[in-house]
């Protein structure tokens, strides 16, 4: 199981959930992104949406306000 | 205002604060759900996410329908609205259009517009209220955006609408 780590803080949709895409073409499965971002329809919107749809496990954490920490598992 | 439900000097003070209050409740929404037209737009064709785009018909549905209520309640206070599109002049609500130009022109103008609208809207993340939302949010490229489209207006109007008419049949 590898970790992977990605910073998007700044940047807005659509890059959010393409930058995740493009990333999690990177890991096999089991591998793990962690996210940071403070953008907040890509952090409680459009990513984990994206994430279930394609089966993969997402979690969100909130590590201060307006700053999330998405942990997406590649299933 | 119309059919003599407000004085004046009512009217003065009651229509802003209305208006203002709308604006606090439509802008609080905006910022929960995460509207944005052009984002609706996005979505739907890079990432086959409907929720946003259904939020976008919902404005244009909700609008419709707040038109035809209003338009029931008071018929005098929107005079130019009729339910054929011979008998009305549809350019005519949208504020600073210049008048007297061919269908096409002002079809012309809609591409052009749209286009340019639609593109810095895409690269920036969202449509002007979008902006607007995201700048109260803190996003400072979003209130650059607010500020850029009230000096392209100024400059449109003060200048460029000069040339649209001359050139454009």
């Amino acid at each position: 199981m590898v970790e992977y780590k990605l910073d998007i803080l700044g940047k807005v949709c659509p890059y959010c959930l393409l930058a995740v895409r493009n990333e999690m073409k990177k890991l096999s499965s089991g591998d793990i992104l962690e996210v940071i971002t403070d953008h907040p329809p890509a952090a409680t919107d459009t990513i984990p949406h994206d994430m279930n749809k394609k089966g993969n496990e997402i979690s969100s954490e909130k590590l201060e306000p307006g700053v999330w920490k998405l942990t997406i598992k590649k299933t | 205002m119309a059919d003599g439900l407000l004085t004046a000097s009512a009217a003065i003070i009651i229509i802003p604060l209305v208006t203002l209050a709308l604006g606090f409740l439509i802008g609080y929404l905006a910022q929960r759900s995460g509207f944005c037209s052009i984002g609706g737009m996005r979505d739907l064709m890079m990432f086959k996410h409907t929720r946003l785009f259904f939020g976008y018909l919902a404005l244009i549905g909700g609008g419709f329908l707040g038109y035809f209520l209003f338009w029931l309640i008071i018929p005098s206070a929107f005079p130019g609205f009729y339910w054929s599109f011979t008998k009305s002049d549809p350019f005519t609500p949208i504020p600073g259009a210049p008048g007297g130009l061919s269908i096409i022109s002002y079809i012309i103008l809609a591409i052009i517009g749209g286009f340019g609208m639609g593109l810095i809207g895409v690269l920036l993340g969202g449509c002007p209220l979008r902006q607007i939302v995201m700048g109260t949010e803190g996003n400072y490229r979003s209130l650059f955006y607010v500020l850029g489209l009230a000096v392209g207006a100024i400059i449109f109007h003060a200048w460029i609408i000069e040339l649209v008419v001359a050139i454009l049949p």
